[in-house]
């Protein structure tokens, strides 16, 4: 057995140059095959937001010992407060730049291209700040209720006749009725504050309310039978 | 804004359970959209016309309602509609933003002038006040700062301010000398009470506002003088040392604290309001003392003093004790008058422009809030009796005149055009 062995014919191995060349062929390869797949691969989803921040340099901080200055007045009165989804859908590709002239189709076009196409993929229903995955019912009845507040809060404007010494104590509660379609069908004050004019002011601001959202199927009924709204003038 | 949201059983099924409570806090304030339509005048048409403007001047004043809404040009309502609910279409005053309405209407009967106010609620479409006043033809402006402060009491629960006077010195002889003349909160029928042809300088009302105490330069000698309104007879308070001035009667009227100087240093002084008996110094450091200014409660004295090398804001407790400086930022700060409502002090400071301004300093943060900023030198703020209003000297019109502003300096209107003022004092409200 030993004799055959060793009697069998032995491989040649590869010229040295060879091996070089065979090796570097792999390796072109194998990162031409990566650089497509990051090119073409459809793109990770993310559910992070994209946030915009605008860096600006900070002055020198004013020295403590100078009197104060008065803030400069905004040009324009603040916008109202908007309600910051936790997660963003990636099919919004707003803002979209303009394109000038016609030019021929780049990497970043076709990358472009590549996620449009995904986005038609992707089922586009339920509310445009929603969840990627849906959400279970107690984390849009929390959606919900926190957009029923947000309006409010646009409309919580309470005449500055009030004292300040007033404010603090003042408490009202009132409770509205939400119809399927989000209007307001009924308000009625539970309890009032003792004061005509912040209790005037709070049924003012439900008035401008007008309408909110129309609630989700789970809440309707809910809405549908009262909501409970408790202002208070002061800061908590 | 902040804001708290509490979600009460919200989730799941416990919401099926029970109805959800919103707590909603921090409401947004902002002056009340108050609308003023132009008085109907059944007669006497002026009348009307300086009723209704003086009422819109002293409600801009306030700084209580929106500009926006007191601005006649954008109403879409007729001028001659009614004067009930059922008559006035509510609607097009709630088009413009108003949610409440004041109609008037005037009439002129053998000299004198009968005006019917009413206060509506857009809203709910109601009336909520009704007054009706009479007066001689020629206190039209008193009648409209009287329905002005029953404004006021309507929605603060405050009383106003507009029915009380304020005193100021002012030039006189194309400025060769200064007397001391009383007017109307806005700077209107003003009347010379001191005709002794001295220099007569930092008035201030007595708490009972029959009399005002001021700093008279007779013979060059700067005393402290006091003259009665309602009979113009002057009596001397104090002729001591060798200057007298910035006299403030305490708020129950019992004790004079002044400043006066001896051996050529100024120290803030204790007597009796007649100034007469034993007269106790209240400050005893080195450096000039001056501008004392009583707390609301009568048990304190805000006052200006150079002990630490630039005039600072200091408080102390009427008796001299418990000095303690208020004020570490500016390097000049002056004239401070304590707020009748206790919470703030407001004072003249130069800042690093060099340039006067006025500032609040609230007493119990030690919080620095500016009133006034780059509109020329002001100085001299004095109180409204419910510390809502200050009145104050301004060059920003190019002269030294009256102005009034709001503590957060928001709403500043100007009182005078003819600028030759200095040192105003907001006096007392008077029973009407």
């Amino acid at each position: 057995m030993a004799t055959l062995a060793l009697d069998a014919p032995r491989q040649k191995p590869l010229p040295l140059p060879l091996a070089l060349l065979v090796s570097i062929g792999i390796h072109v390869v194998l990162i031409a095959g990566l650089l497509f797949s990051s090119l073409f691969a459809p793109p990770r989803l993310t559910t992070q937001e994209t946030i915009h921040v605008k860096l600006a340099r900070l002055g020198t901080p004013r020295d403590q010992k100078l009197l104060p200055r008065k803030q400069e007045q905004p040009t324009a009165p603040p916008a109202p407060p908007v309600q910051v989804s936790k997660v963003v859908p990636v099919q919004s590709t707003k803002p979209t730049p303009k394109e000038t002239n016609q030019k021929a189709p780049t990497n970043q076009d076709k990358l472009k291209t590549a996620l449009a196409k995904l986005a038609k993929q992707v089922d586009q229903t339920g509310q445009t700040d929603g969840f990627d995955h849906g959400t279970d019912d107690q984390t849009e009845g929390e959606l919900y209720w926190a957009r029923v507040k947000d309006r409010i809060l646009r409309f919580y404007t309470v005449p500055n006749t009030i004292p300040e010494g007033e404010r603090r104590k003042l408490v009202a509660t009132l409770e509205i009725h939400i119809a399927a379609d989000g209007t307001i069908t009924e308000t009625r004050t539970d309890q009032g504050s003792g004061n005509a004019v912040f209790d005037r002011a709070l049924e003012s601001a439900i008035k401008k309310c007008k309408a909110f959202p129309p609630p989700p199927p789970h809440l309707a009924k809910l809405a549908r039978e009262g909501v409970s709204l408790e202002f208070h003038a002061a800061e908590m | 804004m902040v804001l708290s949201l509490a979600l009460v059983a919200v989730s799941g099924h416990v919401a099926q359970a029970a109805p959800p409570k919103l707590v909603i806090a921090g409401a947004n304030f902002q002056p009340y959209p108050l609308a003023v339509s132009a008085f109907e005048a059944q007669t006497g048409r002026g009348e009307a016309q300086e009723l209704y403007q003086t009422l819109v001047d002293d409600l801009a004043a306030s700084g209580l309602f929106s500009p926006a809404v007191l601005n006649p040009k954008g109403y879409l309502a007729d001028p001659h509609e009614g004067f009930t609910p059922a008559t006035i279409k509510f609607a097009r005053w709630s088009d413009v933003g108003a949610e409440g309405l004041v109609k008037g209407l005037v009439r002129l009967e053998a000299g004198q002038v009968t005006a019917e106010f009413k206060l509506f609620d857009v809203l709910a479409t109601q009336e909520q006040l009704h007054k009706t006043y009479r007066v001689p033809q020629d206190q039209v402006r008193k009648l409209a700062h009287r329905f002005a402060d029953e404004l006021i009491q309507f929605f603060t629960s405050e009383s106003g301010p507009f029915e009380s006077q304020i005193c100021f010195a002012k030039a006189v002889d194309h400025g060769h000398r200064k007397e001391i003349f009383v007017a109307d909160w806005d700077g209107h029928n003003q009347r010379q009470v001191t005709k002794n042809t001295d220099l007569d300088l930092i008035p201030n009302f007595t708490p009972d506002g029959s009399a005002i105490l001021y700093t008279r330069y007779e013979n060059q000698h700067p005393d402290l003088d006091e003259v009665n309104l309602a009979s113009g007879k002057n009596r001397v308070l104090s002729r001591r040392g060798e200057l007298n001035s910035g006299g403030v009667l305490s708020p129950d009227g019992r004790w004079l604290a002044w400043s006066m100087s001896e051996d050529g240093n100024a120290d803030i002084y204790l007597s009796a309001a007649d100034g007469s008996g034993e007269v106790t110094r209240l400050t005893t450091e080195p450096g000039i003392d001056t501008s004392p200014s009583w707390s609301s409660d009568g048990r304190q004295l805000a006052f200006v003093s150079q002990r630490g090398g630039s005039p600072q804001i200091y408080v102390m407790n009427a008796d001299g004790s418990g000095v303690r400086r208020l004020t570490y930022q500016g390097s000049y700060n002056q004239t401070p008058k304590w707020s009748p409502r206790g919470d703030l002090i407001a004072f003249t400071a130069r800042d690093e422009r060099a340039v006067f301004d006025l500032f609040t300093l609230n007493v119990q943060t030690g919080q620095i809030s500016r009133i006034t900023q780059d509109q020329g030198n002001n100085s001299d703020p004095s109180w409204s009796a419910n510390g809502r209003l200050l009145v104050f000297v301004s060059t920003r019109s190019g002269k030294p005149d009256l102005w009034v502003a709001t503590p957060d300096g928001n709403a500043q209107h100007q009182l005078t055009h003819d600028g030759s003022y200095s040192t105003p004092a907001w006096g007392p409200r008077l029973a009407p």
